[in-house]
């Protein structure tokens, strides 16, 4: 799988291209870990070009979810294909994950004004 | 119902009938009565002694919107009866504009008390034509017209009425608080040395008046001069001036808040969140976020019961924020509250997937309130703590089936694989949500143990089990799942097959492909076509070859399917056996073949699209232009 990393001010975001399966997903699982505990837990996972994605992977990303939001981090994912998005609603993880259609519409999540800093 | 005019002296003689039903009825009436003193009577039925009938005398008047009526409901703010003068003025008040005129006519009445009145009411409507009439009033003789105007001009918030104001302020001093409040409504800047210098008064109505003021100047001005209050000494002072500072923040600059006592801050955002308006609300609790501390808890969590949907969100986002910090007093808040709190609460927790809570969380596993339990389910499965499987096994088999399908869902997501019988159990709930949570939750598992279960239910006794198997088997996608699915290619239900080929197709394993294109003969059409959309799956654009044979199929719709999936292939060598198809007897096959041939991008077509052009079903000339179009656009 590759994966290929965009750094914005407030957030970064991963986009993952070819299988999420049990050999990939380790490797992305540490891969976000090392963003996390640098202070990047505002992440995109843009999924648009994951073709394959099996329960390993599934499995892979809800481990993921939960060290983001231990981290005080957020977690959203963007621009699933028909067949990532079916076994979505099929495992009901879509009521867990924040999915959105497009890299545009997550982005909007974490393009909040400005915090002020006390 | 509809009167004519005609029978006006008849609804006039029932307006003074000593039935209250024949009075209404004839007020029901003057509605629709078009006669000029219609409207007359309609205002003298504001005097009746029923007060249902002089409700809908009152709402019949601002229903019908008579450009008569002010001047009539005007005489009525000079009766002695407050009753009446009060649904006069309520009435004049929802007229709005149309009662203008009639009202600064009025203003200068002979008695005092009517000027006054009539002064408020154009406040209250804040139509600016009005302004003229008000700014007069504030040279008025009587002391409470004058705060009464003062008051108005605020409310009509005119820069116009500045100037005037700022010189009432020296020569009125009754009425300073009101010309403080109306310039801070109007919020020009050139109050701020009035503001300033009223600080600086012996008054204190006037001094909190003038910082109330100083809040709504939008203009970060007023800034030193509010925090110069916060060295006074007067608790209530700072108080106050921090509510203003906050105001200000709100609509100029955050950085206002910059190095302010923290402990007066989260006082001010506390009230400003109890007592604000929602835009208020939503303000202080997004600031919340930077001053956490035990006293804005408190609040937060009163707001997570707020009726309004947008404020309850937000406090749960700040509260969550806080969940490490105030975890006491959340946990000491799930104790007892209401349901709809509890269930908000814990969204609060799930959101944040703090461990820390779990205990508390499991004590409302047995809640009274279903919709508690359910949420319980939803919480511990974001969490995800392997603790609390006892609790969500005993919660999937919950008499209520939404909490049934919420407990499964969890165990899905903490992916449980002692809970494997439970969820194959589930498979059979006579609830349709609940058979899918235990799906999607087995789906989620993945285990050894679950694709064990599947494979053995591709034999189960019910057919249904079957094809759910070969789904599943298809969504776990492991390696080993292959095999069973390549089994199942030749099990005797044609829906299993079918189920089986579309696994094998979604498992990106090209070393199944030889075993899917068996099933290109399939008695059986549906599994032909979930065959050719598997083979394209796996076998990309090289696949055309096995497809073509499809093209002869005895079934029109797998021919048809056939068509589409070499257009969606896009392999030009293709063009040649999807040709013939343009002189096809079948109007949907002749459709497909333009489509497809568009999709090759091969402008060998166009001839054979042109010669089609003129075909005799609209459909097919429409796929046929529209498939010319794109080829010569290339």
């Amino acid at each position: 799988m590759e994966i290929r990393v965009t750094e914005h001010v407030d957030f970064i975001t991963l986009s993952l291209k070819g299988r999420l399966d049990i050999a990939s997903s380790a490797s992305l699982k540490d891969d976000i870990l090392r963003h996390v505990a640098r202070g990047q837990s505002k992440i995109i996972l843009n999924l648009a070009q994951v073709d394959f994605i099996n329960s390993s992977g599934l499995g892979t990303l809800v481990s993921i979810l939960k060290e983001v939001r231990l981290a005080k981090g957020r977690l959203v994912l963007s621009n699933l294909a028909s067949y990532v998005q079916e076994i979505f609603e099929i495992t009901q993880l879509s009521n867990i994950f924040e999915i959105f259609a497009s890299e545009a519409d997550a982005q909007d999540v974490f393009l909040q004004p400005s915090a002020r800093v006390v | 119902m509809a009167q004519e005019s005609g029978n006006l002296e008849q609804i006039l003689l029932a307006l003074t009938s000593s039935e209250p039903s024949e009075r209404a009825d004839a007020v029901e009436n003057l509605r629709y009565c078009n006669d000029p003193s219609a409207v007359a009577a309609l205002v003298t039925a504001i005097e009746d002694p029923d007060k249902g009938v002089r409700e809908l005398a009152a709402e019949t008047l601002i229903a019908r919107r008579s450009p008569d009526a002010p001047a009539y409901l005007c005489q009525y703010l000079s009766s002695p009866d407050i009753t009446q003068r009060n649904l006069a003025s309520e009435v004049l008040i929802k007229l709005g504009p149309l009662s203008v005129d009639a009202l600064c006519d009025t203003a200068h009445d002979p008695d005092h008390d009517v000027r006054k009145f009539a002064v408020d009411i154009l406040g209250a409507i804040g139509d600016p034509r009005a302004l003229h009439s008000i700014l007069m009033s504030l040279e008025d003789q009587n002391q409470n017209v004058v705060c009464s105007a003062a008051e108005a001009l605020g409310m009509l918030g005119s820069s116009e009425a500045v100037e005037p104001l700022l010189a009432t302020f020296e020569t009125r001093v009754f009425a300073r608080p009101q010309i403080i409040d109306a310039l801070g409504q109007i919020g020009d800047i050139r109050a701020l040395p009035l503001l300033v210098e009223a600080i600086h008064s012996d008054d204190h109505i006037v001094v909190y008046s003038a910082v109330e003021a100083m809040g709504n100047m939008r203009s970060r001005r007023v800034e030193p001069y509010l925090r110069e209050l916060l060295v006074r000494g007067d608790e209530a002072l700072q108080e106050a001036a921090i509510g203003s500072l906050i105001r200000v923040a709100h609509s100029v600059d955050h950085a206002v808040l910059d190095n302010l006592p923290v402990a007066i801050v989260q006082l001010c955002l506390n009230k400003a969140i109890r007592s604000g308006d929602k835009k208020t609300k939503l303000f202080a609790i997004a600031e919340l976020r930077h001053w956490e501390g035990p006293a804005t808890v408190s609040v937060l969590l009163e707001a997570l019961n707020d009726p309004d949907e947008e404020v309850m969100i937000a406090a749960r986002e700040t509260l969550s924020l806080q969940a490490t910090s105030a975890s006491d007093r959340i946990a000491e808040a799930l104790v007892d509250a209401p349901a709809r709190l509890i269930c908000n609460l814990l969204d609060t927790i799930g959101s944040t997937g703090n461990s820390r809570f779990v205990q508390d969380i499991v004590s409302l596993a047995d809640h009274h309130d279903e919709t508690v339990r359910e949420k319980v389910a939803f919480v511990l499965g974001k969490i995800g703590d392997q603790t609390i499987l006892d609790y969500l096994m005993a919660l999937a088999v919950d008499p209520v089936g939404h909490v049934r399908s919420a407990a499964l869902k969890a165990l899905g997501w903490i992916g449980a694989d002692k809970a494997i019988n439970s969820l194959f159990t589930a498979l059979d709930d006579p609830f349709p949500d609940v058979r899918q949570a235990a799906l999607g939750a087995l789906v989620l598992s993945g285990g050894d143990d679950a694709i064990r279960r599947f494979r053995l239910d591709l034999n189960h006794a019910d057919p249904h089990r079957q094809i759910i198997a070969a789904q599943a088997l298809g969504w776990i996608g492991e390696a080993s799942v292959i095999e069973p699915l390549i089994e199942a290619l030749r099990h005797p239900e044609w829906e299993v097959r079918k189920s089986a080929v579309e696994s094998l197709g979604r498992s990106a394993d090209v070393s199944a492909l030889q075993h899917i294109k068996v099933l290109l003969t399939d008695e059986e059409p549906q599994v032909r076509k979930s065959t050719i959309d598997a083979i394209i799956a796996l076998g990309g654009g090289d696949s055309w070859k096995d497809i073509t044979c499809m093209l002869e199929d005895e079934d029109l719709w797998v021919r048809f399917h056939a068509i589409n999936g070499l257009g969606s292939i896009g392999n030009r060598e293709a063009l040649e056996e999807l040709i013939p198809f343009l002189t096809s007897e079948s109007d949907i096959l002749r459709v497909a073949a333009a489509k497809s041939l568009a999709r090759l991008h091969d402008k060998r077509a166009l001839p054979f699209l042109k010669e089609t052009v003129n075909d005799r079903n609209p459909d097919v000339v429409g796929a046929v232009v529209g498939a010319i179009d794109r080829l010569e656009s290339l």
